[in-house]
């Protein structure tokens, strides 16, 4: 059943599209968010947050350009993002970007490939935190 | 006259015989060798009582030299002591001299067995050496695949989450109540999953072709394409960079090499001066590659207008191991491995000396050349030469006509093709008509039979008369117009 959140704004970036497309899906079908926007890079998503707060960023950490974890890095202590949640997306993740994970505080990793269940538990313990 | 004196003081162990083969003489140095004492010596009469020889029958060997009373050396061989059953390696060396109790033979042994030693050993390091340089090109391998498993897993896992993801949606729009009202949905979801199989299937085919050692058929292949390849790469590993790669390249420069390692050698390259320019911190850093023919090769030149090569390392470039980088940040293997694969092409690597910068230059056989220097192993087989610039085309014919008697000759450009047709006895022509008219008369002025390349949409504008094969050249029509042709 679709859980209804209203007020929740939700960022994905993700360079691959098609991925990013199904993110969307797989959420929709389970949570019902105000918006659902989608970034194929960090500098895109960095110009999208200007214009709009998020509540919860979903993003993947291998992209061209800055990395994922970059990301977040450089945006989680600025005021806009104080309470943004982060759910970081990998392929592959050398231990030390896991450790860099979790000094950033983002506890909601997954790993691709990922299935519909794992991504909407992150997600709902992301925003459940 | 002499005698056996004049043996007393050579270096090399000595015997005296008479014609009956009786010890008469020998020198310290035969006490040394066999390691007999003298009163021990003195009681071996005949040589058989002293040594066996492996290789060679001695009474034989010695009978031979008496009749002709001649000079008579031996190969190298293995004799055996008898009182102690150790072994070494001499040669031989009969020598007929005349004393005043008439003729005798010195038998002087040259003791090799120091050398012999020596040389297995040589053998042995160097065969173990060429092992190790061989396990080090294979590390070297390994740590390249561990930095590309990083790529690899995220370029594997992207097509793995959307042909996971949309199998699972392709789940639900079947369990839904009417899924036929999905119809389309089902469709992008279907195409999406295959499309992304595909991928991966390319991805570990590339990676099955990296790790594969064996020599690979050689294929048909467009040295513009590979060379964009190599340029992508630059601006997917350096995307913040303003590493400018200026590219000069022909379509029609076709090259028979196998496509990975051809690109393995000219990104190794790229690479190299990609680096350079990055840690010289050179300003508005340049990468030229260009193409051109010159003397029945394609030539692939890259320069950047880094800080060079120095003259030290210049000498020692192509070995393994030689490296301008800091320590750590490149094993040098690089340009050794260029080298090698250049060699499997029959092809060759050059640095050329340059104001500025560095600047490599690959020559890669023309195709036409290429097959000029495989020819002659099979004289009997058709030559047919086929004119088309793209490599795909001619990649089709050549797995149509592998496995027949007739020996295809690729060509990009009608001009080689035109030389290709005066140098080897062509016995066929296919063409694809769409290059300029005046090179097609050269083409035509040779009498060799012909056939057009055209599809049904452009037959009509072919401009002799001539056999037609149309596309899409399936098996069975160009087997038979080869046939009917021939």
């Amino acid at each position: 059943m679709s859980k209804l959140i209203p007020s929740m704004n939700v960022l994905i970036v993700e360079d691959e599209v098609k991925i990013s497309e199904l993110i969307r899906i797989f959420l929709q079908t389970q949570f019902k968010f105000n918006s659902i926007i989608t970034a194929e890079s960090a500098a895109t998503a960095i110009q999208k947050c200007q214009n709009q707060e998020f509540d919860l960023i979903i993003i993947d950490h291998i992209m061209p350009g800055r990395l994922g974890l970059e990301f977040i890095e450089k945006t989680k202590n600025s005021p806009k993002f104080l309470n943004t949640k982060y759910v970081l997306i990998s392929g592959y993740l050398e231990q030390t970007d896991v450790l860099k994970a979790i000094n950033l505080g983002v506890k909601n990793i997954v790993v691709k490939p990922f299935t519909r269940q794992q991504i909407v538990e992150q997600v709902q313990s992301a925003i459940s935190d | 006259m002499s005698n056996f004196e004049t043996f007393d003081h050579i270096f090399d162990a000595t015997i005296g015989l008479d014609l009956k083969g009786n010890i008469v003489y020998f020198n310290n140095q035969a006490l040394i060798f066999f390691k007999l004492s003298l009163r021990q010596f003195k009681q071996r009469n005949r040589l058989n009582e002293l040594f066996t020889a492996k290789e060679i029958d001695l009474n034989q060997w010695i009978s031979e030299s008496l009749l002709t009373f001649s000079l008579k050396v031996s190969e190298e061989t293995h004799i055996r002591f008898l009182h102690d059953e150790t072994e070494c390696t001499v040669i031989l060396k009969l020598i007929p001299i005349e004393t005043e109790h008439g003729n005798r033979y010195a038998l002087i042994f040259q003791d090799k067995t120091l050398e012999h030693t020596l040389h297995t050993k040589y053998k042995e390091q160097v065969d173990l050496l060429k092992d190790t340089h061989q396990q080090i090109i294979n590390a070297d391998k390994l740590s390249t695949l561990g930095q590309l498993t990083a790529s690899i897993s995220h370029e594997i896992n992207n097509p793995l989450t959307i042909a996971c993801g949309h199998s699972e949606l392709l789940n639900d729009f079947i369990n839904s109540p009417d899924p036929m009202e999905h119809l389309d949905l089902l469709k992008s979801t279907a195409k999406n999953i295959s499309e992304s199989l595909e991928r991966m299937n390319k991805i570990v085919i590339n990676m099955k072709s990296f790790l594969n050692d064996q020599e690979e058929a050689k294929t048909y292949c467009n040295t513009q394409t590979i060379i964009e390849n190599a340029s992508r790469w630059v601006k997917a590993q350096y995307p913040s960079s303003e590493i400018e790669v200026k590219i000069n390249s022909h379509p029609n420069h076709l090259i028979l090499a196998n496509p990975l390692k051809a690109e393995q050698a000219i990104l190794n390259l790229v690479k190299n001066a990609c680096e350079a320019l990055m840690d010289s911190q050179t300003a508005s850093p340049r990468i030229v590659i260009q193409t051109t023919i010159k003397q029945n090769h394609v030539i692939v030149s890259v320069a950047d207008n880094g800080p060079g090569i120095s003259e030290q390392l210049r000498s020692e470039l192509f070995k393994p191991f030689s490296t301008n980088k800091r320590a750590g940040k490149g094993t040098g293997l690089g340009l050794s491995i260029c080298s090698k694969i250049m060699n499997s092409h029959k092809g060759s690597i050059k640095l050329l000396d340059s104001q500025k910068g560095a600047h490599f230059i690959l020559a890669f056989p023309t195709t036409e050349h290429y097959s000029l220097l495989q020819s002659g192993t099979d004289n009997q087989a058709k030559k047919v030469l086929i004119i088309d610039n793209d490599a795909e085309i001619l990649n089709h014919f050549d797995q149509i006509l592998k496995d027949t008697q007739v020996n295809i000759i690729g060509s990009g450009d009608i001009s080689l093709a035109t030389k290709a047709l005066n140098q080897m006895n062509i016995d066929l022509v296919l063409l694809n008509p769409h290059f300029s008219s005046d090179s097609l008369e050269a083409i035509k002025a040779s009498k060799a039979p012909l056939i057009f390349l055209t599809s049904e949409e452009l037959k009509s504008q072919i401009p002799f008369e001539g056999e037609l094969l149309l596309k899409p050249y399936s098996a069975k029509d160009v087997n038979n117009i080869i046939a009917k042709v021939l």
